[in-house]
């Protein structure tokens, strides 16, 4: 009994790599495939879409570099839905590692 | 078009008298597949395996001696690892993602894979949630030519034909490939069979890192947040699709974890 003690008081976690764990989820949260291509919802795009936010379509290049055919305003649309859906459980689930405070209640 | 899940599972004893039940991890990651990705699920194996809508039955391939720390105790066990360079005439899916049994997934990420439907898909790169880039040595083949690709994951369609053949022209002739690459001959590779194909053939690699943990990390529990695992004096709980190595998540207790968390609906 007291080793399992010894050894609950002993171990430690690390609260700036589970938000690191956290953040590469968000980061893979924001890939999505539309029209042929795979994308990524980061800021990037969404400012580069904006711009041609009145264009009917132009030429892209997807996460694999392959220039693709596109309409600006619908892939913005999903850029700014998968943004805000991956952004705001993000800062659920920061904000529930936040209150961590013992490595036995991880 | 159908779409599903394909898993491969032989069950081994090792040389200490342990079952190794890749069969029973296979209904847990099964069981998460369902939950996750809402597809159907097939299991190649060598026998009869309940709780999966297609079960392909086959005889077991030829193995190769693995070692492994189980329970604290270094054992070998035959390692029935070739088969998936078959898996494009047995799978009964027009779109399949093989995964291996010890990757639990918790999210519905592969599910972008289908919605993609580039031929051939497989993951490239690894992402180890305990910091220590324990897997960082491996991002390239030994040789450091090009680049490691991981057989825990990889997502085909019936246009894939040409790499099925190819990963098996490769597997033929597996002692010229690994001389040219510098790996181990005397341990046959998914790993490094899909690697070169992937590097041979027009392929893409799947867009996110997969994390991967070590098998020095021990499962501690899992619940709706995810599955908490010790390491050293560390503990870490990893809520996203996860690959583990450590072979204890076959220990019967474990194995009942496992079991009640991927079956339980939170």
């Amino acid at each position: 009994m007291s080793d399992n003690i010894k050894q609950l008081a002993k171990l430690a976690w690390d609260r700036k790599l589970s938000y690191l764990n956290l953040q590469e989820r968000f980061q893979d949260e924001l890939t999505f495939a539309h029209s042929g291509g795979m994308w990524r919802a980061d800021k990037e795009t969404i400012s580069f879409l904006n711009a041609f936010s009145n264009i009917d379509q132009i030429t892209f290049e997807d996460i694999y570099n392959v220039p693709r055919q596109i309409n600006p305003s619908e892939l913005l649309e999903v850029c700014k839905q998968k943004y805000q859906f991956a952004a705001n459980s993000w800062a659920v689930e920061y904000a529930n590692l936040a209150k961590v405070r013992k490595a036995d209640n991880v | 078009m159908s779409s599903g899940v394909l898993l491969v599972a032989f069950d081994s004893e090792t040389d200490q008298g342990n079952i190794l039940r890749y069969t029973e991890l296979a209904k847990v990651c099964a069981n998460l597949v369902r939950k996750h990705l809402n597809l159907p699920v097939g299991i190649v194996s060598n026998t009869k395996v309940d709780g999966f809508e297609e079960n392909i039955i086959v005889d077991k391939p030829a193995a190769s001696e693995r070692h492994v720390l189980v329970d604290g105790l270094h054992q070998s066990y035959n390692w029935y690892n070739d088969y998936r360079r078959h898996l494009y005439n047995l799978t009964p899916f027009d779109c399949t993602l093989l995964l291996d049994v010890d990757y639990f997934l918790q999210t519905d990420q592969y599910l972008k894979c289908f919605e993609f439907d580039a031929p051939f898909q497989i993951i490239n790169q690894v992402y180890d949630p305990t910091g220590r880039s324990s897997f960082s040595k491996y991002s390239m083949l030994p040789n450091r030519t090009i680049p490691q690709c991981w057989a825990t994951a990889m997502y085909w369609n019936r246009d894939a034909l040409e790499y099925f053949e190819y990963a098996n022209m490769i597997a033929d002739n597996y002692k010229y490939y690994s001389r040219v690459f510098g790996f181990s001959h005397k341990q046959y590779r998914n790993d490094m069979v899909f690697s070169i194909v992937d590097h041979m053939l027009p392929s893409y690699n799947i867009p996110w890192r997969m994390n991967m943990v070590g098998s020095d990390c021990e499962l501690v529990d899992a619940n709706a947040d995810g599955i908490k695992f010790q390491y050293n004096n560390n503990v870490i709980r990893v809520g996203t699709d996860v690959h583990v190595l450590g072979k204890n998540i076959m220990l019967e207790d474990n194995l009942n974890k496992l079991q009640h968390w991927s079956s339980h609906e939170y």
